[in-house]
């Protein structure tokens, strides 16, 4: 299943974050041994977290990787305007 | 024989260590001091052992292995994440009960996941860093580890019966220990979902009233989708404070705080559970 794939994706980034350097230096090579689908290949390249979600992708793991993908500065706040569609209307303690 | 002395659920938020500091101080110094006050009944009751029921958060467990429920029986430290901003250290594993827990699971139709060497995330390293102490007090762990925040979830009611379970293999165990239970997580929160941030404080209430009052039994009526939909993801980690509530057969509560905190994500309530006679 697709959401498996993508999950194990995430959690390997998680665990070794060498692993995203290679990703982005060949993403079709990397992911060619994976079971994602166009649309999640998608995703993954442009950082669509939000999309993956909603597939059905544990937010444990979106929420981790995602300072990973996008550098620490942007917790939380980035990363709720980008789970939100991109309005965030209440950050967390506002 | 061993003994269960004392019982207490609390969070194990990883924000209380990686921004201790928040705009709302006053709320997360009671929540602090709410620690301290569990760390000194600890010390008060002699305690020699904490078994600590923390869930995984995708971190120590993956989608090639995802335990049900899980016991730490050799060697642990921790914490594994470097943001939380504390030194990652040695924490001392009560070796032999943890053998003789799994063993007794074991024995009695429980299959237990085990790790013998394990470094231990926020899950069980705030409540043992914060309320423990390990490295002032030298009070040892017992690391258990639940399937409260990834699917397959942990049923509550089996969380319940391994709870049960436990209080069981501790009583039977030869040594002279006393033992404390901390079940943590919750209670209201969601993680990495774009309500983060949200606390819905009318059910943190409803969930401190029903450990208040012994009744596990409608916190095992919770389902799932209700949880989720009502009080974040992070709330199915109740099933935690259900398996401490079936560890010492708890009969209620005393309610040491509660604090709604937006910007710790979370409703952080702490309890210390009456002992069934």
């Amino acid at each position: 299943m697709s959401v498996n794939a993508v999950e194990r994706i995430l959690w390997e980034f998680g665990n070794n974050p060498e692993l995203i350097g290679r990703f982005r230096s060949s993403p079709d090579g990397y992911l060619s041994s994976y079971h994602v689908t166009d649309e999640e290949k998608r995703a993954l390249l442009e950082t669509d977290l939000k999309a993956l979600a909603e597939q059905g992708v544990s937010t444990l793991l979106t929420m981790s990787v995602w300072p990973m993908l996008n550098g620490p500065e942007g917790m939380p706040f980035a990363y709720l305007e980008h789970m939100n569609g991109g309005e965030l209307k209440a950050p967390p303690g506002a | 024989m061993a003994d269960i002395v004392a019982g207490f659920c609390l969070p194990h938020d990883p924000l209380m260590a990686s921004s201790p500091k928040i705009n709302e101080q006053a709320k997360a110094d009671i929540v602090f001091e709410a620690f301290e006050d569990v760390n000194r009944r600890i010390q008060a009751l002699d305690v020699d052992t904490v078994i600590v029921i923390g869930s995984d958060h995708y971190t120590n467990f993956g989608p090639h292995c995802l335990p049900q429920y899980l016991i730490a029986v050799g060697d642990a430290d921790g914490p594994v994440e470097p943001w939380l901003g504390i030194e990652r250290y040695p924490v001392p594993v009560d070796t032999a009960l943890a053998t003789h827990i799994m063993d007794f699971g074991f024995d009695h139709g429980f299959d237990w996941a085990v790790a013998k060497d394990i470094t231990l995330d926020h899950g069980t390293m705030i409540p043992i860093h914060l309320a423990a102490k390990p490295q002032q007090t030298g009070i040892k762990s017992i690391p258990v580890y639940t399937a409260a925040g990834v699917e397959p979830l942990l049923r509550s009611r089996r969380a319940y019966e391994v709870g049960q379970m436990i209080g069981k293999a501790v009583a039977t165990y030869d040594g002279a220990t006393r033992v404390a239970i901390l079940g943590t997580g919750g209670i209201s929160h969601w993680v990495g979902t774009a309500e983060m941030g949200k606390v819905n404080e009318s059910f943190d209430r409803l969930v401190l009233d029903k450990v208040m009052a012994g009744d596990v039994e409608a916190l095992i009526a919770m389902s799932d989708e209700y949880l989720i939909e009502t009080a974040g993801n992070g709330s199915l980690e109740i099933r935690n404070w259900i398996m401490a509530m079936g560890a010492v057969g708890a009969t209620g509560a005393e309610l040491i705080c509660y604090e709604p905190i937006p910007e710790w994500i979370c409703g952080m309530g702490v309890v210390d559970l009456k002992l069934s006679a």
